[in-house]
């Protein structure tokens, strides 16, 4: 028996069905989901005690936080410097470099520390013979001249070193107002130590006297 | 919406019609099901089409993963049918429209099935397969085509309303 094309599909298709095993397997998957829906998260509301809670912890951390940073840039201030601020260092650091390389004229020239000490007679502290913090130690006493530091009268004293380079130290009565709590090595604190215009600035309190090292940067 | 035994047995034959297998039929139903039923729509009526697509992605990445391809690309230049009554012009018995099936791919299977069960017309495979209505009616042509193969093979001579008259 003849039929058009898609009348033969159509019954072709038609014999193909579910068998009743399939059928039911499909039914019990399709019951499972009605009476067992998806269950959807509900969002809790946290109750406000918690959120009150969980707040304070959070502004309790901060407050750690920024207070554990605070004592960190004080104590880091306190460890290089000695209890003074950067600013002060460099603002000394500037001047006695500035003078160390102006290398103005010695007012007293003497291989002798008991004779160039014995010219500077118009001070408010005794000059001190203390050695500069140099990095080649043979160094020879070239001579001396007046000088201020930070607006404090002070002498320098200058000394050079084989390679023929000068080492200077700067001398000063030590005031806390202006030098604030330089290291003192008498009491086993290392000096500061910086650099600045190509000069490595050494500077400590020793013996009540501010002293200052400058010489070239190696 | 709890699909009952007539439209599951209908979602069934376009899994067949996919699959020519009735095993892979019925999982691909199986899974089809599920994701249904996982995620269903809330308009009744355009449920079948919905679990449908559903089928047919689902089929589509079966075939991908099998690293076979399932619907071949048609080229546009390929000549086209006028529209899916010619196939109804086929006069066919039920030994050759056997053979004729067991030659169509894929494609070409589900645009006779929703051409022949489901009465759509090409622009409404075109919305429901979300292919241009140019290659729906290119793959009727090619439909045609195989038929005129097949009677040829068979040596039958085809004419309109005489197709596969002895």
């Amino acid at each position: 028996m003849k039929k058009t094309f898609n009348h033969s599909v159509k019954e072709y298709l038609e014999s193909v069905s579910l068998n009743e095993k399939q059928f039911e397997q499909l039914m019990v998957m399709q019951e499972r989901y009605v009476y067992k829906p998806i269950r959807r998260r509900r969002k809790k509301r946290l109750p406000w005690y918690r959120i009150a809670g969980f707040g304070s912890l959070l502004l309790l951390g901060i407050i750690v936080i920024t207070m554990t940073d605070f004592l960190n840039v004080i104590d880091n201030n306190s460890h290089h410097y000695g209890h003074v601020s950067s600013s002060v260092i460099q603002r000394i650091a500037d001047e006695a470099a500035t003078n160390h390389l102006k290398m103005k004229p010695l007012e007293v020239e003497s291989l002798e520390i008991s004779k160039v000490q014995g010219y500077f007679s118009n001070l408010d502290f005794e000059p001190y013979s203390a050695q500069p913090l140099a990095s080649n130690v043979q160094i020879a006493l070239v001579g001396g001249r007046y000088c201020s530091i930070q607006g404090s009268k002070a002498v320098q004293l200058r000394y050079k070193d084989r390679q023929g380079d000068y080492v200077t130290l700067f001398e000063t009565a030590y005031s806390t107002v202006l030098f604030e709590k330089l290291p003192n090595i008498d009491r086993g604190e290392t000096p500061v130590v910086t650099y600045t215009k190509g000069i490595k600035v050494s500077m400590w309190v020793e013996n009540g006297i501010v002293l200052i090292s400058t010489e070239k940067f190696r | 919406m709890t699909l009952n035994k007539q439209q599951l047995d209908q979602l069934y034959r376009y899994c067949y019609v996919l699959t020519t297998d009735c095993d892979n039929a019925y999982d691909l139903l199986q899974t089809a099901v599920q994701k249904y039923l996982e995620k269903p729509i809330r308009q009744s009526a355009a449920t079948l089409p919905y679990i449908r697509k559903i089928i047919r992605n689902q089929f589509i990445d079966d075939a991908r993963q099998a690293k076979c391809i399932a619907f071949e690309p048609i080229e546009n230049t390929e000549t086209i049918a006028l529209d899916t009554m010619t196939l109804d012009n086929i006069l066919i018995n039920e030994e050759l429209a056997n053979i004729v099936w067991s030659v169509l791919d894929a494609a070409e299977r589900e645009t006779m099935y929703l051409c022949s069960i489901e009465g759509y017309t090409a622009a409404e495979i075109s919305a429901e397969t979300n292919v241009p209505r140019g290659t729906v009616l290119s793959r009727i042509y090619r439909i045609r085509h195989k038929v005129m193969q097949v009677f040829d093979q068979q040596g039958i001579s085809m004419g309109r309303n005489k197709v596969g008259e002895e």
